[in-house]
């Protein structure tokens, strides 16, 4: 998948946004005037996403497939469920999703939830692999008293 | 003169039949005195022996009588003696199986006495493990609100959105080493 892609879409909000985009712009490869490919694409695409899909084809059926590729691969990128303390910025975004695609997976895209009582740190979901790598955790395991085993 | 010899022979004729009708008459007169005589004598005798056999029916029924009698008042006591032995033993029996029939109520009423307390002090225990463990998770989870809100106050204004990141960061890459993310 083109590295420009990977730049655009670091969330699942991000992929399902590009996703629709393509949608709409396939649906436009055989219509003229308003609805037309060219039209939509400078009405109804974000300008970043209308970077890539500018590039100039042969023919509509290529342009076709090449947009329905992209689609598959975008369905087929890999979530990284993340349950956050706080409203990640852009800059927490990149920065978050930047790391993991160098040090877990290329292909890795970034679905968060933010629950203010974890505190801090994050639970991670990955793969069908769970972490409550939270500080409200870490917490819990410092104050945890075990109860006294009942004699058998 | 025939005439008169005639009715001369008729009376004489008549004479003498009369004769002998009084004759036989006479002799049949004592021939049913003899048999009236013989009669009474039977008669007699009859009523003799007729008195004598119920004489002797009398005693012989007196003397049943009084035999009877005595074998009742026997038998009536060997009948009260006999109905006073099964009384007995059937009161011995009462009494056996009353004790036996108490003992075994005693037992089980025991053991069912037992057996409730038993399950009584089981429900008794499970119903305050219940409790102590509900009263233990509330104790924890208030325990466990006031950390997290005492932290929330104070982490929540001394960790900026970089350090939160970095943290996040922190978190994964221990995910990865730990966890084989």
């Amino acid at each position: 998948m083109d590295s420009r892609v990977f730049q655009l879409v670091k969330t699942q909000v991000d992929v399902t946004a590009l996703i629709n985009e393509i949608d709409i712009l396939v649906d436009s490869l055989y219509r003229t005037g308003e609805d037309s490919y060219a039209k939509v694409l400078h009405t109804k695409i974000g300008v970043e996403s209308a970077k890539l899909f500018s590039e100039a084809h042969d023919d509509k059926e290529t342009r076709k497939q090449s947009l329905l590729q992209l689609k598959s691969d975008l369905t087929n990128l890999v979530p990284l469920r993340l349950t956050l303390a706080f409203y990640p910025t852009p800059e927490s975004v990149d920065k978050i999703v930047t790391w993991a695609r160098t040090n877990i997976d290329k292909a890795v895209i970034m679905d968060y939830v933010v629950d203010s009582t974890i505190l801090g740190g994050a639970i991670i979901e990955y793969q069908g692999k769970y972490a409550d790598l939270s500080l409200r955790k870490k917490l819990d395991e410092s104050f945890f008293v075990p109860p006294p085993s009942s004699p058998s | 003169m025939n005439t008169d010899l005639l009715a001369l022979l008729a009376i004489i004729f008549l004479s003498t039949t009369l004769l002998a009708t009084l004759t036989g008459y006479v002799r049949l007169q004592k021939k049913a005195r003899r048999l009236q005589g013989e009669e009474d004598a039977i008669r007699a005798k009859a009523h003799q022996r007729a008195q004598n056999i119920l004489e002797t029916a009398q005693d012989a029924a007196f003397q049943i009588a009084s035999e009877a009698i005595v074998k009742s008042e026997d038998n009536k006591k060997l009948v009260q003696e006999k109905l006073e032995d099964v009384a007995n033993k059937q009161l011995r029996e009462y009494q056996k199986m009353v004790h036996s029939a108490s003992s075994n109520i005693e037992d089980q009423v025991a053991k069912n006495i037992e057996l409730k307390m038993d399950e009584a002090f089981a429900k008794a225990e499970k119903e305050i493990a219940s409790y102590k463990s509900e009263r233990e998770k509330e104790i924890d989870q208030k325990v466990a609100d006031a950390v997290a809100k005492a932290s929330r106050e104070l982490l929540g204004h001394s960790i900026d959105l970089s350090a939160h990141t970095d943290l996040v960061i922190k978190a994964l890459a221990q995910a990865k080493k730990e966890y084989g993310f």
